[in-house]
């Protein structure tokens, strides 16, 4: 017996390490507390075990990392700072064993109800670093039905020692990412403003000959200035979405989609700019429906702005294309190509071209519709590659992983 | 009576060039206009205009560079030449300040505002044109 135990401390111990390998050598917060949890679950062998972190602006917890049994279901739940076991360990920063948790007050079985899981003995030890309430994190049922015993809490001290620390480092590291964002934001306002006063003119040019239209009675001036005042307002329209989306954070919130559906949506909306510099853009089927799981809001926001790039790159001469594709490739990646023969893109310039706001097209250029594109599809976790040469079109091959919830959870 | 004044309007953006056309022809000038640096040049110089209205910021060759050539030919160096601006805007975007003062004694005859008021244009073309 006592060898028995003193294997399972050993194992519990190289597991520790291999957890404080993995908080020092990734980035990637949820991947690291899903790791942390799942040594948590296999070590201590319990039904289920998650990790609930502190939202900063309500105080409430929510499960950011759930395994086991109805881990899917409780996902959504949201934990009132102090309600139930994990709300207490959380309000009281102290940790918690309750082995009959029918016969202990604070427990209020409310996420058991809302999940059907059905809750005995549970574990539950605040993450706390400098001071700071950072979460908490819980084991529930062991596998064998047996008690946790103070080794158990012990373990799971250690662990949430080291899941805090990581949390700690990703905070740091995303409040210094948005503040190095704002201020690339800041120094381009001058060039967004710049680029915003032209389109105003483009407006106010417009407006300018439908008045002359009405006054005149003239029909062609009418339709003309319209047709100005309506395509200036749209790209308006592109650069706003474009700079809220590059200025907030946001997860994606993703769904099932078929890229194809979307990819052609986009290329009916460019058509008519391609139109009017005698572009020919089209939209290439490979014959069945791609289907991902992303955010078709921003996925849609990356072809706008590639797509109506490529338009742009192309001569006005009548041999411009563009060909917008969207495939399946390997089993868990999904790809869209935008491909256009226009002016190619200078070996010195490419590795510019999404790490700063970088545009080669004078007035109306931001390097902003670049930026989005990147941080969108990382988000998603995919990238983009580009190929292109001058003089030799440009080809932009945007990856993404089909189910992304799939590759977080590994 | 002479010949129309013709105006030569270098802008890469069609919808301003649109603007700034229907603006002027309502005077009685004739317009053409280029679309880019480059072609400015070459047209100025194949049928040298009475003026030039430059827009500053285009992709490949921008306003001041054209203006620094357009003071460089002797066919061109006279045309009276009108700079369209968004404000605040005096600095080309491809030179340094010792090369800005090389030719920066000769300026352009006006700087017109984005987003451009069209009495302020027609003042502006009629004086260049004086």
């Amino acid at each position: 017996m006592e060898k028995l135990l003193k294997h399972l401390e050993r194992e519990a111990l190289r597991k520790l390490i291999d957890v404080s390998r993995t908080v020092s050598s990734s980035l990637d917060l949820h991947e690291v507390l899903t790791r942390v949890t799942h040594t948590a679950t296999d070590t201590m062998r319990v039904k289920a075990a998650s990790l609930l972190l502190v939202e900063r602006e309500s105080g409430d917890l929510f499960f950011e990392v759930a395994e086991g049994e109805k881990a899917e279901a409780v996902r959504r739940i949201v934990v009132p700072m102090g309600k139930g076991i994990a709300g207490w360990v959380a309000a009281h920063r102290r940790s918690l064993i309750v082995n009959d948790v029918a016969s202990d007050g604070r427990f209020t079985g409310w996420v058991d109800e809302m999940t059907g899981f059905t809750t005995r003995a549970i574990l539950c030890v605040p993450l706390l670093y400098r001071e700071k309430l950072l979460g908490v994190m819980e084991v529930i049922n062991k596998v064998d039905g047996t008690e946790f015993t103070d080794g158990d809490l012990r373990l799971c001290e250690s662990m949430g020692s080291l899941a805090a620390i990581a949390i700690d480092n990703a905070q740091i590291h995303a409040e210094q990412v948005r503040s190095a964002r704002l201020a690339a934001i800041g120094q381009t306002m001058a060039g967004l403003a710049h680029c915003i006063k032209n389109i105003l003119n483009a407006v106010q040019g417009g407006s300018y000959i439908v008045d002359l239209g009405l006054k005149d009675h003239d029909e062609e001036k009418l339709v003309k200035g319209w047709q100005i005042v309506k395509r200036n307002s749209a790209f308006l329209g592109e650069l706003v979405l474009n700079m809220l989306t590059y200025s907030k954070e946001r997860e994606p919130s993703y769904c099932d989609a078929d890229l194809s559906e979307i990819s052609q949506r986009v290329v009916e909306l460019v058509s008519e700019s391609a139109q009017r510099r005698n572009v020919r853009l089209r939209w290439e089927s490979g014959g069945e429906a791609v289907v991902a799981r992303i955010d078709p809001v921003g996925i849609r926001r990356v072809l706008m702005n590639l797509v109506s790039n490529a338009v742009e790159a192309c001569p006005d001469n009548g041999d411009g294309e563009v060909c917008v594709r969207a495939d399946v490739r390997e089993t868990n990646q999904v790809v869209i190509q935008i491909s256009d023969n226009g002016c190619g893109i200078a070996p010195e310039n490419r590795s510019k071209l999404f790490h700063e706001f970088f545009s080669t097209k004078g007035s109306r250029g931001t390097g902003l519709g670049l930026a989005v594109s990147h941080k969108i599809v990382s988000e998603h976790k995919g990238r983009i590659e580009v190929d292109s040469m001058p003089g030799q079109g440009t080809t932009f091959t945007i990856l993404l992983p089909r189910r992304p919830s799939e590759v977080r959870a590994r | 009576m002479g010949e129309a004044k013709k105006i030569l309007v270098v802008d890469d953006e069609p919808d301003a060039v649109e603007f700034v056309k229907t603006v002027l022809s309502r005077e009685d000038w004739e317009v053409v206009s280029a679309e880019d640096g480059q072609a400015g040049l070459e047209a100025a110089v194949a049928d040298p205009p009475d003026l030039i209205i430059l827009d500053v910021q285009m992709p490949k060759k921008d306003g001041f560079e054209v203006f620094f050539e357009l003071q460089q030919k002797e066919t061109t160096r006279s045309i009276p030449v009108i700079m369209l601006t968004a404000v605040g805007q005096r600095t080309g975007l491809r030179f340094s300040a010792g090369e800005m003062d090389a030719y920066m004694d000769v300026q352009p005859q006006a700087y017109v505002e984005k987003p451009i008021d069209p009495s302020g244009l027609i003042n502006a073309v009629r004086k260049a044109l004086a």
